[in-house]
């Protein structure tokens, strides 16, 4: 009797496992939109929008798969060892670019193949709003006057922050030593710091900064833009100021390179009609995020490259720094 | 492993003997080579600094690092001076459980994305549990409900992704 | 505010946040009755799972946990005297004795009124301080948040465990696990052994689960199965009528008093509360000999001040971003995760968040009471549950959590290296939550060092000039010299 019932379990735990495991196997393959970022961040509730309403554009199921770890290099050698069959887009933004110019991961820009575009969120800079300075040029201004104290804070010390206050300083004919750069995690740390009066200038997103300015806390000094946002016009572009300098984060799709085009085509198709989408439109309104469509996925793809190849000349070491 | 040193009854080894203050001797000693290691390790950070001119990367670790060999050795004095407070025994009856059930756990993370998540899970939860002290027949219809909870929780209701490309890179 | 107020509770109407808040609680009264698992374990086995979630569902899930947690322990403590939580170790004083005299319905009735009023009253006193605190809070710059944390963390190792020698390693030990990484001000890669898995230090989900859950699951198994609860009793279930309950207001308040504030300072949780709130019940009673023999006040005072800790523990944690306790630090975490980043800012820009929070606080608490009135039995028959079939369970499950994270099997490898890190140290007498409140805390001591050096223009002075971060220290100092002092005390009397 009691033999009976331990075959009887034995079997029975066998046979599940054996059901569930052809179950699993015969399923249609879905696409499964890889992500290199935790939940909660923009890049993830990007993914997310899109695995929910992509199904129909798709004709086949649309999962997000979280692959974190070596800033986004997980992800990489994930999709970069799996078959070139388009079936694991890499939703990702610039921060790719930027670890793929500092060449720490294996791989290059010439892995990849740019799909689409889909959302570009311009860099700014913002003071205190009872601060004396009106635009950009005031502030270079006090800066020439007192080099050295203006203490400017972005994210980290190395990437998209960093690079759009040198590239605004390089414009303005000033260097880092002009200025104390402090580094933060996060936007919210930049923004509490500029609300006590720890800092000066913070480097923030319309996005970011949007509460504040609303609540007329802080002022916008300048966007790196090519031309004023429609939900802030009366911020001006740092361009029109007289400083050249344009600089965003863009999130978008890119595939292993050697994915089939007609495959890249239907994916580009598929993400324009998620463009169209109202639910998406609302998400993007929510989000405060602009519409980065940048046409075909060739544009895109020559904007990645190029962003890559302008990074790592920046990034690399110049002549006399050691 | 290091807890030979202690037991001062020659050649019969026995995890169990270890008493407390035996097992903060060993603490201060893994400690301190810790402490020494981690020290000598932060001379070969690659320092990148961007924008910032501050402390090094090492800086930090080190001050740590300094703290924590400064206290272990306040705790060996502790030790030396105090031997009232470190009577009593560290192990327990089942200690050698715990070597093998940490084989079964690494020998999951090991299968998971190799024979797939089902199999690697239902293997190492029967091992534990009989490992436990859960008869076997118990064990197997445990380890096979919680498949189903797994894929019914995990995977239907909350959408949580698992290899389950079962024996496919084997 | 009014209208705060309402976006707070427009969340309410979300049966995805209802649910979750009666679920949270029902898992928390369940963690917190099993001996050995307490409030931080269930939270952190719960954090992977909570992706799914809205952000404030899942932070909703979470605080119902910690809510239920702090009550749960009593249930087993006045039972069968297997307290399921430290602070339970109190109520057991006097409940387990109103148990063998027959009065368990009375004792389980105090025990879930004085948890639901000590969590109300903190709940109140939390919406009310944190508001014009977080106003405060803005003053806290680099300088201030540095002293802060050294403040904290001196603290937490003098306090929490009877040895700060013990204390102020296990801190140690804490932050060093977060310098493995990139380091987050110049980009070098620091322990990171070669290994991109390591580029982003250690992952905080595998940290907790690791420390919790994994030790745990090791300590079951070594300790074997014989802890199993025997509930052999046959409970009264005579309930206590609530004009009686009402006439131990003094107690109440007294506690919720106690229990508020302790939690407020880092590091002394609702063990160390229910001591104090206990030991001042018993100096104010007209019948101090009873205590220890089996009165309803001494459940009232333990019971009281352990729920009122969990307000009192969020003000600092909601105003500044700070946890003081192991539950608060893996909130913290779990907060960071979904991209809620706790301090002065988050109730400016999400207020719906704050409120939810306050109204979910509270809303927590009467659930806790019809959960806790009516479902005695059922959390009985639940805690019953074989240890030796609850821990590998636990195991699958903090497994399944640290892949789902980041679908990355070295997060699984660095959990189970972490758990055998953390029952290592267990078993030596280090204490596991200076560990956690070092590893949350460790970004933010040495970012705000580094950021603090860059703007200062006297260098390390800035901490000794800035008033606020002037008297931080000063406090930090002089509590480790107390804990000193204290020591040395201790040796003379051993030694005499």
């Amino acid at each position: 009797m009691k033999r009976t019932s331990k075959l009887v379990g034995a079997l029975a735990g066998v046979t599940a496992i054996a059901a569930l495991a052809v179950g699993s196997a015969q399923a249609d393959q879905p696409f499964e939109l890889v992500i290199k970022a935790g939940p909660g961040s923009g890049v993830s509730q990007l993914a997310h929008k899109a695995a929910e309403l992509l199904p129909k554009y798709l004709d086949s199921d649309v999962g997000v798969l979280y692959k974190k770890g070596g800033s986004g290099a997980v992800a990489q050698a994930y999709i970069q060892n799996r078959d070139a069959n388009g079936y694991h887009p890499f939703v990702d933004t610039t921060t790719t670019a930027i670890v793929l110019a500092g060449g720490k991961t294996p791989f290059t820009e010439e892995d990849w193949v740019g799909v689409v575009r889909m959302q570009v969120d311009p860099q700014g800079i913002a003071v205190l709003s009872d601060s004396p300075w009106q635009n950009f040029g005031d502030l270079v201004d006090h800066i020439r006057k007192n080099p050295g104290t203006i203490r400017w804070t972005g994210a980290h010390s190395v990437g998209m922050d960093p690079f759009t206050v040198s590239k605004l300083l390089e414009s303005a004919n000033l260097t880092q030593d002009d200025i104390k750069y402090v580094p933060s995690r996060k936007a919210t740390e930049m923004k509490t710091n500029l609300l006590g009066g720890h800092v000066d200038v913070a480097t923030l997103n319309p996005g970011e900064a949007r509460d504040q300015v609303e609540a007329g806390k802080f002022r916008m000094l300048g966007i790196a833009h090519t031309e004023r946002i429609a939900t802030f016009p009366d911020w001006q572009t740092f361009k029109e100021q007289g400083f050249d300098v344009e600089a965003a984060i863009w999130r978008g799709v890119l595939v292993k390179k050697g994915t089939p085009q007609e495959m890249i085509d239907k994916l580009h198709e598929a993400f324009l009609k998620l463009r169209a989408d109202p639910e998406f439109a609302e998400f993007m309104k929510q989000q405060l995020a602009l519409d980065g469509y940048l046409g075909g996925p060739e544009k895109f793809d020559a904007y990645f490259k190029d962003q890559v190849k302008t990074l790592r000349v920046h990034f690399a070491p110049k002549p006399g720094q050691g | 492993m290091a807890e030979q040193e202690s037991s001062d009854s020659g050649w019969r080894f026995d995890v169990r003997r270890l008493s407390k203050r035996g097992g903060d001797m060993i603490a201060v000693a893994g400690l301190v080579v810790l402490g020494v290691y981690g020290w000598i390790e932060a001379g070969n950070f690659v320092e990148e600094t961007g924008m910032v001119r501050t402390l090094s990367p090492a800086f930090f670790p080190r001050t740590l690092l300094a703290g924590l060999v400064i206290f272990a050795l306040l705790l060996l004095i502790n030790g030396l001076v105090r031997k009232a407070a470190s009577e009593g025994q560290i192990f327990q009856q089942y200690w050698y459980k715990i070597p093998v059930a940490t084989v079964i756990m690494f020998a999951q993370a090991y299968l998971f994305e190799r024979i797939g998540a089902f199999p690697a899970i239902w293997l190492a939860l029967l091992l534990l549990l009989v490992l436990a002290g859960v008869r076997p027949l118990k064990s197997l219809l445990i380890a096979t409900g919680f498949l189903a909870f797994v894929y019914l929780f995990f995977i239907v209701f909350l959408g949580v992704r698992l290899p389950t490309e079962f024996l496919l890179k084997f | 505010m009014f209208e705060n107020w309402l976006l707070g509770v427009a969340h309410l109407g979300d049966w995805q946040v209802i649910l979750a808040m009666v679920f949270g609680v029902a898992l928390g009264i369940v963690v917190g009755a099993m001996p050995g698992l307490s409030g931080p374990t269930g939270l952190a086995l719960m954090i992977p799972f909570t992706y799914g979630l809205s952000p404030i569902a899942s932070v909703i899930l979470l605080i119902s946990i910690y809510v239920g947690a702090e009550y749960g322990g009593s249930i087993t403590a006045i039972t069968v005297n297997t307290p399921g939580t430290p602070s339970g170790a109190i109520t057991a004083i006097d409940g387990y004795p109103l148990t063998q005299q027959g009065q368990t319905g009375r004792a389980l009735s105090m025990s879930i009124l004085s948890s639901t009023s000590g969590g109300i009253f903190s709940a109140i006193a939390l919406i009310l301080f944190s508001v014009p605190l977080a106003q405060f809070a803005i003053a806290f710059g680099p300088v201030q948040y540095f002293a802060l944390g050294v403040f904290g963390l001196t603290i937490v190792a003098s306090l929490v465990s009877g040895n700060w020698l013990k204390g102020i390693i296990a801190v140690l030990i804490g932050l060093l696990i977060q310098t493995v990484g990139t380091d987050p001000m110049t980009g070098a890669f620091r322990y990171t052994f070669g290994q991109p898995a390591l580029w982003e230090g250690v992952s905080f989900i595998s940290a907790m689960l690791g420390l919790f859950a994994i030790s745990e699951v090791f300590r079951i198994l070594e300790v074997g199965v014989r802890s199993r609860l025997e509930a052999s009793h046959n409970f009264s279930s005579e309930r206590m009528p609530f004009r009686e309950f009402i006439s131990y207001w003094k107690c109440l308040l007294r506690s919720g008093v106690l229990g508020t504030f302790i939690g407020v300072i880092p590091g002394a949780g609702a063990a160390v509360g229910s001591i104090v709130a206990y030991n001042e019940a018993k100096r104010f009673s007209r019948h101090p000999e009873k205590f220890g023999k089996g009165t309803l006040e001494g459940v009232c005072a333990s019971e009281t001040a352990n729920n009122a800790t969990v307000g009192g523990a969020l003000v600092p944690l909601l105003t500044l971003g700070v946890p003081g306790s192991g539950s608060t630090a893996v909130l913290l975490g779990a907060l960071l995760l979904h991209n809620i980043q706790p301090g002065p800012l988050m109730f400016e820009d999400q207020p719906d968040i704050v409120f939810g929070i306050f109204t979910a606080l509270l809303l927590a608490n009467v659930v806790m009471l019809v959960l806790g009135v009516y479902g005695v039995r059922f959390w009985l028959l639940v805690v019953r549950i074989s240890p030796a079939i609850l821990a590998p369970l636990i195991f699958s499950v903090a497994f399944i959590g640290a892949y789902s994270t980041g679908g990355n099997i070295a997060d699984v490898a660095v959990m189970l290296v972490i758990g055998l890190l953390g029952y290592l140290l267990r078993k030596f007498g280090f204490p596991l939550v200076p560990v956690v409140i070092g590893l949350v805390l460790a970004d933010m001591v040495e970012i705000s060092l580094r950021r603090a050096l860059i703007i200062s223009d006297s260098g390390f002075w800035i901490f000794l000039t800035d008033p606020i971060s002037a008297t931080l220290i000063g406090l930090a100092a002089a509590s480790l010299a107390y804990s000193i002092i204290q020591d040395v005390r201790g040796r003379r009397r051993t030694t005499a």
